[in-house]
């Protein structure tokens, strides 16, 4: 069993999590948010959001040297939801707002315009969150960039040879 | 062993605007228990029509927004909610499950098969009756075990903790008789290593005239005067999802071989599992489990070598507890560290430091699965309090084997736990976290359509003739092992009773 797999999101956690931010009213004009061409699945608000997680949780440097905000990690995500079930795609895609908006009470903006280093701090406020179906919506957002991220071809040559026969790399 | 060239598909393409077909089987579900029925039922000389939801070939590549997004159920989306929210996997294509499975061979435990055979009153379960069938599946399949070459070290802690410790175990026996080690079996062998139902079982059965129709997604089952008459569903673009026209297939004997989620959606979604059975649905078990992983000062790079390749138990202290090899691609390993790390590329220094086993349990928790009115399967779960107590403990002996075997600190991916020197400070950290603080995962669904009560020992359901199920739906309870070889010995006996009834 692949630990991916146990952090996939889940449809009606990510309703839960959206819910227990207490922003229902909102939820149901995320549902509908409409797509930016030439996107196929992901709002531009959607866009700057995985953008930013992928840009606070890879600094520029270290192993792999890449940035996460050169990782396409909106690409990424754009053809992972095209392939899923519709509605799951838009439970994801309002997990993805309900994320984006949770910080608003506390930190006095949404998650994609705050500075890299609150952003940090918020990721990690969400790995030690209650109730759990937080904690779990947020890890799978995070797997999912962290996919998009060892998956580029400007990374993937550090994680292929990882692998005994290379493939991939 | 038997290593077949895949069998053709007809797909999306050859569909058009629709297309019928008629049979004396349909099987709907290329997996291990719809292939080993096929297998049987073409064998037998009747006319069968496989239909398949996933793609006509394996589109493998090693990351896993690809598998999610060809070869599983709904997109990988599916979770068990109720007193834990748990991801379940189940398996998406021609292999189904067995494509991106760890390849994990068991034989059904003697224990489970008595127990079947008391309930079911049937003998054909008995350990003297599957014995030739098991036998048959590990020749045809090259069942053996993981080799020294292949094994990785983490494998090979694992082994050498579980010697120490003196548990019985080692390493695994799995259905790879190709296998150079790559640990990228959950993404889809991209070397034809792993001996998929595809490779053996699809390709014996089409060599008998079986056909093979994928890109097609089941929605209804034709029922005409108290019978199953067939099934119907849309055919799917592999890659855009794009709808095409309906496929429809007449046969009066219909096998539902979609997985314990699949078939039971299926049936509820249809609107006849009150009529197939009194609880289509009910009674799901999982093999839910939680990593330990463990630091050493060594590299390990645990997603090298055989997939979750070593294993170790002990039915008298742990009874139905099964630790095995953990194994995760990068991305996932470092994620599980950034609650303690603090960022991704420090995660990502250590992760070649890490070993790890999964603590798997023979549930006695149930859930049950209907079905969305958008066609999602709608999943619940209850944990029983004694199944809690059994993966704390078999954490905590896992602790044990890898601090054994060269682990200098041990972690489990549990909130509000962290880095522990012994495997008693695990247990002590363990000992207030509810089932809520676990990253529990779970791949095996199995009983939600059960012999002995939803369907008779044959595989038929007891309120609609012509219905048959195999796949793991019917097993009638826990298995407590990795459930392919018991999914494809069950499809076998099934195929066999349905093409003896004529």
């Amino acid at each position: 069993m692949a630990i991916t797999r146990r952090h996939l999101l889940a449809a009606t956690a990510a309703a839960a999590a959206a819910g227990s931010l207490g922003v229902g009213g909102l939820m149901m004009r995320w549902w509908d948010q409409p797509v930016d061409a030439p996107w196929r699945c992901l709002s531009k608000e959607e866009i700057d959001f995985l953008e930013a997680m992928a840009d606070a949780m890879f600094p520029a440097g270290g192993t792999p040297p890449m940035a996460g905000a050169d990782a396409n990690a909106a690409r990424f995500f754009d053809e992972v939801l095209s392939a899923m079930e519709p509605v799951q795609a838009k439970l994801l895609r309002l997990l993805f707002n309900a994320l984006d908006a949770s910080t608003v009470p506390s930190e006095g903006g949404i998650f994609s315009y705050l500075p890299v280093d609150e952003r940090r701090a918020v990721i990690q406020e969400w790995l030690h969150a209650e109730p759990a179906e937080y904690r779990m919506a947020a890890q799978s957002v995070l797997v999912l960039v962290g996919t998009a991220y060892t998956v580029h071809p400007d990374t993937a040559h550090y994680f292929g040879p990882m692998y005994g026969c290379r493939y991939g790399a | 062993m038997k290593f077949y060239a895949p069998p053709p598909a007809f797909g999306f393409e050859d569909v058009g605007e629709g297309r019928d077909y008629t049979a004396d089987v349909v099987v709907v579900g290329a997996g291990p228990g719809g292939s080993a029925a096929a297998r049987q039922l073409a064998a037998a000389g009747m006319k069968v029509v496989v239909l398949e939801e996933g793609p006509t070939t394996s589109r493998f590549r090693p990351n896993f927004g690809q598998t999610m997004r060809y070869h599983m159920q709904e997109g990988g989306g599916m979770v068990a909610q109720g007193s834990a929210i748990v991801p379940i996997a189940a398996g998406r294509g021609i292999g189904g499950g067995s494509l991106i499975n760890s390849a994990i061979c068991f034989r059904t435990p003697d224990y489970i098969l008595d127990k079947w055979v008391s309930l079911l009153g049937d003998e054909r379960y008995s350990p003297a009756a599957l014995a030739p069938i098991f036998d048959e599946l590990e020749e045809l399949l090259g069942i053996g075990p993981v080799t020294e070459e292949t094994a990785g070290k983490n494998n090979e802690l694992i082994v050498r903790g579980t010697k120490i410790k003196g548990y019985p175990g080692g390493l695994i026996r799995r259905n790879t008789p190709f296998c150079q080690g790559c640990g990228l079996c959950n993404y889809g062998c991209p070397i034809n290593g792993k001996a998929s139902v595809n490779f053996n079982l699809l390709p014996e059965a089409v060599n008998d005239g079986a056909v093979i129709q994928a890109d097609v997604k089941v929605d209804r089952v034709l029922v005409e005067g108290g019978r199953a008459v067939g099934v119907s569903g849309v055919a799917h673009h592999p890659d855009t999802r794009e709808p095409g026209g309906r496929v429809t297939v007449r046969a009066p004997r219909v096998v539902l071989s979609c997985g314990a989620i699949g078939t039971p959606r299926l049936l509820h979604l249809t609107g006849i599992a009150d009529v197939v059975g009194p609880g289509v649905g009910d009674g799901l078990h999982l093999h839910p489990g939680n990593a330990v992983m463990g630091v050493c000062e060594e590299d390990i790079y645990l997603w090298k070598g055989a997939t979750q390749g070593a294993f170790f138990e002990d039915p008298e202290r742990l009874p139905g507890v099964l630790p095995h090899a953990f194994t995760a691609p990068p991305e996932a390993t470092a994620v599980t560290l950034l609650p303690m790390m603090g960022d991704m590329k420090s995660a990502f220094e250590l992760m070649p430091k890490l070993c790890g086993m999964v603590v798997m349990i023979s549930d006695k928790g149930e859930g049950s699965v209907g079905a969305f009115s958008d066609g999602r399967a709608r999943i619940t779960y209850s944990f029983d309090k004694n199944d809690v107590e059994r993966i704390k403990a078999g954490m905590v002996a896992t602790a044990e084997v890898l601090l054994a075997g060269g682990a200098k600190q041990v972690f489990g991916i549990v909130h509000g736990t962290g880095f522990c020197d012994t495997a008693e400070e695990l247990e002590a950290q363990l000992s207030d976290r509810s089932i809520r603080d676990f990253t529990l995962y779970a791949s095996h669904p199995m009983s939600t359509v059960r012999m002995g009560r939803d369907l008779d020992a044959g595989g038929q359901s007891v309120g609609l003739p012509g219905l048959y199920v195999a796949d793991a739906s019917v097993f009638p309870t826990a298995l407590g092992v990795n459930p392919q070889v018991t999914t494809m010995t069950m499809g076998t006996v099934i195929g066999r009773s349905i093409a003896e009834a004529g």
